[in-house]
């Protein structure tokens, strides 16, 4: 795959990983960045345009997991002494990104989701995958995605209505919890 | 799920990224990101100016007659030593510290640290009321800066990029950064004590308003290795010259209702064989 080639490939699917990014972490420009430079180091071994594009998003994925670890240890270097008192850029969260626009009630109850249920919610309601692909990229069977797809959506309904799900109560937030990690 | 669901139905028309900007095809910042993507960049050459001047700062303080005695041999006056002090200290390009940080408790924190112009390796200490150095609870810590890079214990192969930017100073910058702002000072001789085996000598700096209000101008990341963010909490602050270079820093401030806080560093081997390493 030569220069050319290559940048038709990123015209295709900048769009797509660039939005998967951004419902993430507002260093979606970054992401999308790193994500393509993955593919464009693999270009000689990159997977078939069919299974491209969530390749592409399972790489955008491990970048965003990779991001908030390093997050999380450049803040522990920096109470470690080593690091000046210059501020930091927070963790990037998915909740801290639709609570900035927490305007409407349905994105106030997506926040006080697990990181699990979130993900779950994000990938199917923003990101319009299908069952197969979430299980393609969370490594789990579809039903496994169906039924817990399900039940995240009961706890998002019950959330909205200001009450509890039946099962697996919402736990509270906790740092570095918004990996999807829904196996 | 194929079924229509007005809740994710209502939730997909909250999606961020509909009313956030992509960048557009032809833009300036899309065809940025195809070219990081392509050519990331390199600090390489950067890295190499940055020891290249500071391996001439070597060379000019080496023909550089700057012990504590002026050129006619006369003693240097306690200002002009430290003057001095500070410039040959913030030049040196290798050498080793020790930084000792008082818990309160009677033991102390150890960073040991060695240093190659800005990178550095640390290694983490606990030393105890007998003066027995212990390593960190989970085995060795270390944190280890090369340019732009830096790896941590505990993640060893996985280095973050850290802007030095955003890093404390080299303690030797920041001790002599120090030792600058407060050297027009009223400054006390204490004579001559021994550090690491050779003689250096006590001064002790009288801190006036001027040297407070100096040392409160000094940029955050020569302040912080200190914790001298309030310079009015400074009780006292003590420097030993030894050979020209500064061997040790000890300043103590005192918070209320925390307590006192004793920050010490002293410096050694300086000019030694030193390259900083990535982890493993």
């Amino acid at each position: 795959m030569d220069e050319r080639q290559f940048s038709a490939l990123f015209d295709e699917h900048f769009a797509e990983v660039w939005r998967f990014a951004r419902r993430r972490t507002d260093e979606a420009d970054d992401v999308a960045s790193d994500t393509f430079a993955v593919a464009w180091r693999r270009r000689h071994d990159l997977p078939a345009e069919d299974d491209l594009r969530l390749w592409l998003l399972g790489t955008a994925r491990r970048i965003l997991a990779n991001q908030r670890r390093s997050t999380g240890r450049r803040q522990r270097l920096h109470r470690r002494v080593e690091v000046a008192a210059v501020a930091l850029p927070t963790e990037p969260d998915p909740a801290d990104v639709v609570a900035d626009r927490e305007a409407d009630p349905l994105l106030a109850a997506l926040a006080t989701l697990s990181g699990a249920d979130r993900e779950l919610l994000v990938m199917r309601a923003w990101d319009g995958l299908s069952v197969t692909d979430m299980a393609t990229l969370l490594d789990v069977t579809p039903n496994a995605v169906s039924l817990r797809l399900h039940k995240a959506r009961a706890r998002l309904a019950a959330a909205l209505d200001g009450t509890d799900a039946p099962a697996s109560r919402t736990r509270p937030r906790r740092p570095h919890d918004s990996e999807g990690g829904a196996s | 799920m194929t079924e229509p669901d007005p809740l994710l139905d209502r939730l997909a028309g909250l999606d961020p990224a509909r009313s956030d900007r992509l960048p557009e095809p032809g833009s300036d910042r899309h065809a940025e990101i195809l070219e990081r993507a392509m050519r990331p960049s390199s600090n390489t050459s950067r890295r190499r100016t940055v020891r290249l001047l500071a391996a001439a700062a070597v060379v000019l303080v080496a023909v550089a007659a700057v012990l504590t005695f002026g050129p006619d041999g006369s003693r240097l006056s306690p200002a002009a030593a430290l003057t001095r002090a500070a410039e040959r200290t913030g030049d040196a390009l290798t050498l080793r510290s020790d930084y000792l940080r008082d818990r309160g408790d009677g033991t102390f924190t150890l960073i040991r640290s060695e240093h190659h112009g800005a990178d550095v390796r640390r290694r983490f200490f606990t030393v105890d009321a007998d003066g027995t150095e212990r390593p960190g609870e989970e085995g060795d810590d270390f944190i280890a800066y090369i340019g732009d890079r830096g790896w941590t214990a505990e993640a060893p192969d996985e280095p973050l990029r850290v802007d030095p930017s955003e890093r404390n100073a080299p303690y030797a910058e920041s001790s002599a950064a120090i030792v600058d702002a407060v050297s027009g000072a009223p400054v006390t001789d204490l004579g001559v004590d021994d550090v690491r085996g050779a003689d250096a000598t006590h001064y002790r700096i009288g801190l006036d308003d001027a040297a407070r209000r100096r040392l409160g101008d000094l940029p955050p990341n020569q302040r912080s290795a200190f914790e001298l963010e309030a310079p009015d909490q400074i009780r006292s602050l003590d420097v030993w010259i030894g050979d020209g270079y500064i061997r040790r820093l000890r300043v103590t401030q005192e918070f209320e209702p925390a307590g006192s806080l004793g920050t010490t560093v002293e410096f050694y081997d300086f000019g030694a064989d030193i390259t900083v390493t990535p982890p493993g």
